[in-house]
């Protein structure tokens, strides 16, 4: 997989500085000359290259259940009752999973195996996990879903780890392997001011989830990050 | 006649532009097509929480949220989740967002979420839950300046409240900027083909090397990158100390923009670092005493915030700095940092609560 982005004279130089739009930059009819295409291309390359997003920051305010109780925790299932594919474990109810978004994700990482294509960008997400009791057993997922449905019902990509250990932390860079286009439209304002347009969008949303497998009260996620970063990151 | 907003870049190689060969104009149709993808299509979000708030109280509750506009971005998105803890019925909801100054709903789109409706919000055992949808036009806020965009819950009937909210840019559809080159953003698209000629132009005009020049580096200032989310937190202790239960703190990460070259390369008047607005929103209790936040990176402290004592002690200040991110971090992850905040208050016998912390790009 590879980012779409331009070549850059030095990807560690940066962004070169240029005059900041002087008319007297280049005058009408001059000719374009190579040094001054070199500097502009490589600056726009860069920043491309640098135009990575931030999704999401939420420090987590419930306290997750760490019992069996089916009454309580209809869907907080313990260890030696979970599916034999960590998919399907948890429910993804409001219970066991925590969602974000949509996000209109931007289209423009290249596919290089089939089935080819452009996708979105990698997402990397890193979970803060604790026990205030000590190490923390717990299981993380974390998922992409064209759709608010659960990732059970179709997903872009799904991963998972385990931790025992406080604090702790999990992270997943989440990689779509199929190729993806607009499938929804978004309002808009027209410039003119003139009432609302319809904008196509690529919606995903983000899941991360949360399985208890042991301990006296279980990890508790506390926090949640998740952003851009470039394939070769 | 409307330029289009490319939904992906268009990549270039340079030793296609041969040194002491003239280049063809049609060179600037890449420069065109990249200025208006980084100005019209990378849209920022702004904020995504899922808080799983929910309550019988018929008292409102607020959830602000720091917004800064992102350069040439017209209309902010706000999705809530409307939810209900209730294990045997739900409950309705009102959902009521008030907007910053110069700020109104895009015609006939404001989805319920001016506080006309009763949402409905079902029990715990659902797993479907409604989510309102509302667009803001925008267009008329300041680029780089701190609003406030304030969510107010009041419920109705039974349990309910809010379960999630995002609030995202809409990316846009094209930019007019031959009709509105001083309010719109990017260059004409059509400038470059030929036989239009190449001209020099200015920073105000929709074509020329001065407005390629100006908006290549408004694609470097004007992205409006946020962290919030942090919501709550308080301490009595008078040297720094982590705002959560038994003073826990949270953990966050980020990846900086490296905008420079690190080190001594960092052109003349240019900070290698990313440049960031660090605000928090707050309130100190009894004796009009100061208070202080820290924000932490990788561990270390990095940039104390002053907070002076807030008016009362029930309604929420703000207070702001100016500070630069680290880009050059090769000791983990190269360019990704883990952040963390403190607080302490003047006196022991205040209280500083912090309501959240935000961290907004405001690269230069």
């Amino acid at each position: 997989v590879s980012d779409l982005k331009g070549e850059r004279m030095d990807a560690t130089l940066g962004f070169i500085r240029m005059p900041t739009g002087g008319a007297d930059f280049l005058q009408d009819g001059d000719s374009l000359d190579a040094g001054t295409a070199h500097h502009i291309d490589s600056n726009l390359s860069h920043l491309v290259a640098e135009s990575q997003r931030h999704w999401v920051s939420n420090r987590i305010l419930r306290i997750w259940g760490n019992t069996t109780d089916i009454a309580t925790y209809y869907d907080n299932v313990a260890e030696g009752s979970e599916s034999s594919e960590p998919l399907y474990t948890i429910a993804w109810s409001h219970k066991t999973a925590l969602q974000y978004g949509p996000f209109p994700a931007i289209i423009d990482r290249a596919l290089t195996t089939p089935p080819g294509g452009l996708t979105i960008r990698r997402v990397r997400v890193k979970v803060d996990v604790r026990d205030a009791s000590g190490p923390a057993p717990v299981d993380i997922y974390a998922a992409l879903t064209s759709s608010p449905e659960p990732p059970t019902s179709g997903n872009l990509v799904f991963a998972e780890t385990t931790l025992n250990s406080s604090p702790a932390t999990a992270t997943f860079d989440l990689d779509v392997a199929a190729p993806m286009r607009p499938r929804e439209v978004w309002r808009c304002r027209s410039a003119d001011g003139g009432g609302s347009i319809l904008v196509p969008v690529v919606p995903v949303w983000l899941w991360v989830g949360r399985h208890w497998v042991g301990g006296s009260s279980g990890g508790q996620i506390r926090a949640v990050s998740a952003y851009e970063v470039p394939a070769d990151a | 006649m409307p330029s289009p907003v490319p939904p992906q870049p268009s990549p270039a190689d340079l030793d296609r532009l041969q040194v002491k060969q003239l280049v063809s104009g049609d060179h600037a149709r890449r420069w065109a097509a990249d200025i208006n993808f980084l100005r019209g299509h990378v849209a920022q979000p702004v904020a995504a929480i899922d808080v799983q708030h929910s309550t019988t109280s018929t008292t409102p509750t607020d959830w602000h949220f720091f917004y800064s506009k992102s350069g040439g971005i017209r209309v902010l998105m706000i999705a809530v989740e409307i939810g209900s803890a209730s294990t045997t019925d739900g409950g309705r909801l009102y959902v009521e967002v008030t907007l910053p100054a110069g700020a109104s709903w895009v015609e006939g789109a404001a989805g319920g979420l001016d506080g006309t409706v009763a949402f409905a919000a079902p029990g715990a055992f659902f797993l479907r839950r409604p989510k309102a949808i509302g667009y803001v036009d925008v267009s008329g806020l300041t680029v780089g300046a701190l609003n406030d965009i304030k969510i107010t819950t009041t419920v109705d009937s039974g349990e309910a409240g809010m379960a999630r909210a995002t609030l995202v840019e809409v990316p846009l559809g094209d930019v007019r900027v031959e009709e509105s080159p001083t309010a719109e953003v990017g260059v004409s698209a059509s400038w470059p083909l030929p036989p239009n000629r190449l001209v020099a132009g200015t920073a105000s005009t929709a074509i020329g090397f001065a407005r390629v020049q100006d908006q290549m580096h408004r694609c470097r200032t004007e992205n409006r990158r946020h962290l919030q989310g942090f919501f709550g937190g308080t301490t009595t202790s008078t040297s720094y100390a982590y705002l959560g239960p038994g003073t826990l703190d949270y953990r966050f990460w980020m990846r900086t923009r490296r905008v420079y070259q690190a080190g001594s390369g960092a052109p003349s008047g240019f900070a290698q670092g990313n440049r960031y607005t660090f605000a928090c929103r707050y309130l100190t209790q009894s004796n009009a005493v100061n208070a202080n936040a820290q924000l932490l990176v990788d561990g270390v402290a990095h940039t104390n915030l002053a907070l002076p004592a807030s008016a009362t002690s029930t309604t929420y200040v703000t207070a702001s700095t100016t500070l630069y991110l680290p880009t050059n971090t090769a000791t983990d992850i190269d360019q990704e940092i883990e952040l963390t905040f403190k607080g302490k208050t003047d006196n022991a016998a205040s209280q500083l609560t912090v309501y959240d912390f935000a961290l907004i790009e405001a690269e230069q």
